[in-house]
């Protein structure tokens, strides 16, 4: 009877100090983590301007095993005695951990000197209250508000990072592929909304260091631009899938870009080839890419400031057929591009070996 | 509990209300920050794999909730008023002669029983039957009993004397080694007026513990038990018996059939009464001054035994007293007997994260500010809560970072996992008496477990800094746990290995 009554008396002494914890102790986690963020954090963040100002010409390259793995990566340093800078990578939304902020994954880009350009598409179904329905007019349904809270989350990890990268939201907002597409019940209206929607959730969180990417996928998404306000680089991506193609050409870089750089080149915004790739048909492969840097060196596209290699042995044409669009599997194309054009008249930074890990 | 004012001759000892409530705010708050690092840990999303997660859990919580329940216990913390003994008691001293120990020292511990003041009779019993302690015996008056070949060590010695020789209501067992204050007897025997006191114990206090820092470092371990920790215990009637310097009422001993002969006899002893519902009584008064280990030799051998005995009396003795015990009791055996699986643990704090960097296998993945933002809270509120203990301390010296003995529990880790190794295997250790005199021999064999661990720590930092490509979270944190057994194993080995500089204590 009398040990009954001490153990009574120990859960409830145990009770009040667990509930003390929960009910005072945590909440004022919360209110001094957010005092801390509000007056400290947010003035720490670099502001995306600073990679306007970048002097040097940025090349990024897209690997699928990129942001884990860095083999090939420095292949393409030694390759092209060129420094990538910009190491890019896809994530979609949703509420598992996988869709968070990569804070670690970040944080070691930028400690290694490489920026960050997460592509984030918008799939609703990735969240469980969605989970595998096909969702129409789903960029209305994130207006509304559905995801704030996630968008909030990440733009406060992304602000935390403090340093500045690029965020490439809903890209190719014409290409049927995607669920943010016009084939599934969007609008240019609704995408503006969407756009300016996550724009203004990132202001709110003090993200300065996001510079916005908006990436159009054919001349006519245009309809699509969301204001200068909102906008801070414009992505352009530039494929020759050779005979693998619908109209089965093989198209040059400088014929693939001219027609979207005409389309965008009025908003004045520096521009980012954020995806650039050859396929194997139809035409040489090495020489394609030679003749892309030799563009670039000729100033044909004043406005562009960078260049993502997208090199994807297993990737797929617009219509579904399997193309291998690796870059860097064949030693032959360093040897045909020429590498003083890179460094000297596009102004890539000479790579260094042993530089960076 | 009352105002409790209590002078060990040192410095009083004093407890009022305010020091009481002020005490339990800070528990409360010590309690409230380790939740805080808890919460983080184990939900604040971390785990990647779950196996070693539980592993790394069990290593890095168990401090943790080891001070918990020993800040518990202090919230008990008195020193039962005095009453003037009126009634006369008949007391008996012991000590014991094991074949091998110093005349000398004998001689020295045998003037010092007989001035204590108290009127008593000694008895020596003397394992080898001595020709020199026998007139040395008969020089001072104290009764020489021979008791060659009879077994179970002290106990055995303790128990045959009790039956065949002792016919005293008390009976005092002291540590040959052990030079007695002659107020002993005056500060212990006034507890027995209550009829349920079955024993009552004094501080273990040392007179060599400032020779090396060995010494120093092996006494410091002392400081919380014989003070805070033990007069908690005796506020809950539950003091512990050390053996050494321990007063028993006869009829107690005699209720549990003499003192048990067991490898941890003292704490052995201590359960059965506990069990048969006798009250132990703590005095924070130092009544004897003995020696502790000078080298890491003996203090090794010294530990040895009494981790298997605690091991052994945790398998084999506790189940059987479980039922009989309250539940402070409960709770207090289960905590003494498993204090010696920190060998074990730090065995693994080494291990773990060693694995982790050269397999690429993860505990946790925590950012590094996260896991020091959430931990400082309680190690800021756990090292005020020592500080502030150490004003019950019985003497002025105690106080102070106890820094050395932290350093030698971890370097001790090899010892205890051989102990727990033993105990469940059932082997044997042979009974020895722990070394009274220090050699001052360079061992690198003692120390050579830690070399081990040091320089696998250190590979496996210099691993990371050279084949990893990118350092995340989850590796800075390993990193951070292995030059942290780096630290904390180094000083032991500087003692190992250079005796002779560590003595300038």
């Amino acid at each position: 009877m009398k040990s009954i009554f001490i153990m009574l008396k120990i859960a409830l002494i145990s009770g009040i100090i667990v509930a003390a914890y929960i009910y005072a102790i945590k909440p004022f986690e919360r209110v001094g983590l957010e005092v801390y963020y509000q007056r400290v954090t947010k003035n720490l963040v670099q502001d995306k301007i600073a990679l306007t100002q970048e002097s040097e010409f940025f090349l990024g390259l897209y690997r699928p095993e990129l942001p884990y793995e860095f083999g090939m990566l420095f292949v393409v340093q030694e390759g092209l005695s060129a420094q990538v800078s910009i190491v890019s990578y896809y994530q979609a939304w949703g509420d598992q951990k996988e869709h968070a902020f990569l804070t670690d994954v970040n944080r070691n880009l930028v400690n290694g000197g490489y920026t960050p350009l997460i592509t984030w598409e918008p799939w609703v179904s990735a969240f469980k209250k969605f989970r595998d329905s096909q969702v129409d007019s789903s960029l209305n349904i994130i207006s509304q508000g559905q995801f704030d809270l996630f968008i909030h989350a990440w733009a406060r990890e992304a602000a935390k990072l403090k340093k500045p990268f690029f965020l490439r939201p809903g890209h190719e907002m014409s290409n049927p592929w995607y669920s943010w597409s016009t084939s599934h019940g969007n609008s240019p209206e609704s995408y503006k909304r969407f756009w300016r929607h996550v724009h203004d959730i990132f202001a709110q969180e003090g993200a300065r260091n996001v510079a916005f990417v908006w990436n159009p996928y054919i001349p006519a998404d245009t309809a699509n631009y969301p204001g200068d306000k909102y906008v801070d680089w414009i992505g352009l991506d530039i494929f020759n899938f050779g005979s693998l193609a619908e109209n089965g050409l093989w198209m040059d870089f400088y014929t693939v870009t001219k027609i979207l750089y005409d389309a965008v080149k009025g908003y004045n915004k520096p521009i980012i080839i954020a995806e650039a790739g050859c396929g194997q048909g139809g035409g040489n492969k090495n020489d394609w890419y030679r003749d892309m840097f030799h563009s670039l060196a000729t100033k044909n596209f004043p406005l562009v400031k960078g260049l993502i290699i997208f090199d994807a042995p297993q990737a797929q044409t617009p219509s579904g057929l399997p193309v291998d669009l690796s870059f860097t599997s064949d030693a032959e194309v360093y040897t045909k591009i020429d590498k003083k054009e890179i460094t000297d008249h596009i102004k890539i930074k000479t790579y260094h070996k042993g530089e960076n890990l | 509990m009352g105002k409790i004012m209590y002078s060990t001759g040192q410095t009083t000892i004093r407890i009022g209300w305010w020091d009481r409530i002020l005490f339990a705010i800070l528990t409360i708050l010590a309690i409230e920050a380790a939740l805080y690092w808890a919460d983080y840990w184990f939900f604040g999303g971390h785990r990647v794999n779950i196996f070693l997660f539980i592993l790394l859990s069990y290593a890095v919580f168990r401090g943790v909730v080891r001070s918990v329940i020993s800040w518990i216990f202090f919230q008990f913390i008195a020193i039962p008023s005095l009453h003037t003994s009126t009634t006369h008691r008949t007391v008996d001293i012991f000590t014991t002669a094991m074949p091998g120990e110093p005349c000398d020292m004998f001689r020295t511990t045998l003037i010092a029983m007989q001035k204590i003041t108290h009127p008593h009779t000694s008895y020596l019993l003397d394992g080898s039957d001595d020709p020199q302690l026998k007139s040395l015996c008969s020089e001072l008056g104290v009764g020489h009993i021979n008791c060659k070949g009879v077994p179970g060590a002290k106990a055995g010695k303790i128990n045959y004397c009790l039956k065949n020789f002792s016919k005293a209501e008390l009976v005092l067992v002291l540590d040959p080694d052990h030079i007695p204050e002659p107020d002993f007897l005056d500060r212990t025997l006034p507890y027995f007026n209550d009829e349920k006191v079955g024993f009552v114990q004094v501080v273990q206090a040392y007179y060599n513990a400032d020779k090396n820092v060995v010494a120093h470092a092996a006494a410091e371990q002392g400081f919380g038990f014989y003070g805070p920790l033990q007069m908690g215990l005796s506020g809950l009637d539950s003091a512990i018996a050390i053996g050494a310097n321990c007063t028993f009422r006869r009829a107690a001993l005699d209720s549990i059939d003499g003192h048990a002969v067991h490898l941890a006899e003292d704490a052995c002893t201590s359960l059965r009464l506990h069990a048969a519902g006798w009250k132990g009584r703590y005095v924070p008064y130092r009544a004897s001054y003995g020696l502790v280990p000078e080298d890491l030799a003996s203090f090794f051998k010294q530990q040895i035994k009494w981790a298997k005995g605690m091991f052994d009396l945790l398998l084999h003795e506790y189940p059987k007293a479980f039922f009989n015990l309250n539940i402070q009791q409960k709770i207090y055996y289960l905590f003494a007997g498993t204090f010696y699986l920190n060998g074990a643990v730090t065995l693994l704090t080494i291990i773990l994260p060693v694995i982790f960097i050269f397999f690429k296998i993860y505990a946790i993945e925590m950012p590094i500010s996260g896991y020091f933002l959430h931990i400082t809270p309680y190690v800021i509120a756990s090292l005020m809560l020592s500080m502030y203990i150490q004003r019950w301390y019985s003497a002025p010296q105690e106080k102070g970072f106890p820094w050395r003995s932290m350093f030698l529990e971890k370097g001790t880790w090899h010892i205890y996992t051989l102990a727990l190794f033993y105990s469940l295997t059932g082997k044997n250790i042979v009974w020895i008496p722990t070394p009274k005199s220090g050699s001052e021999k360079t061992s690198i064999t003692l120390v050579l477990p830690h070399i081990i661990a040091i320089l696998l720590s250190c590979m496996s930092i210099a691993f990371v800094l050279t084949t990893y490509p990118r350092i995340d979270s989850g590796t800075q944190l390993m990193m951070v746990f292995a030059v942290m057994n780096v630290v904390s194993l180094a000083p032991v080995v500087f003692w190992g290995l250079f005796p002779k500089k560590g003595c300038g204590a």
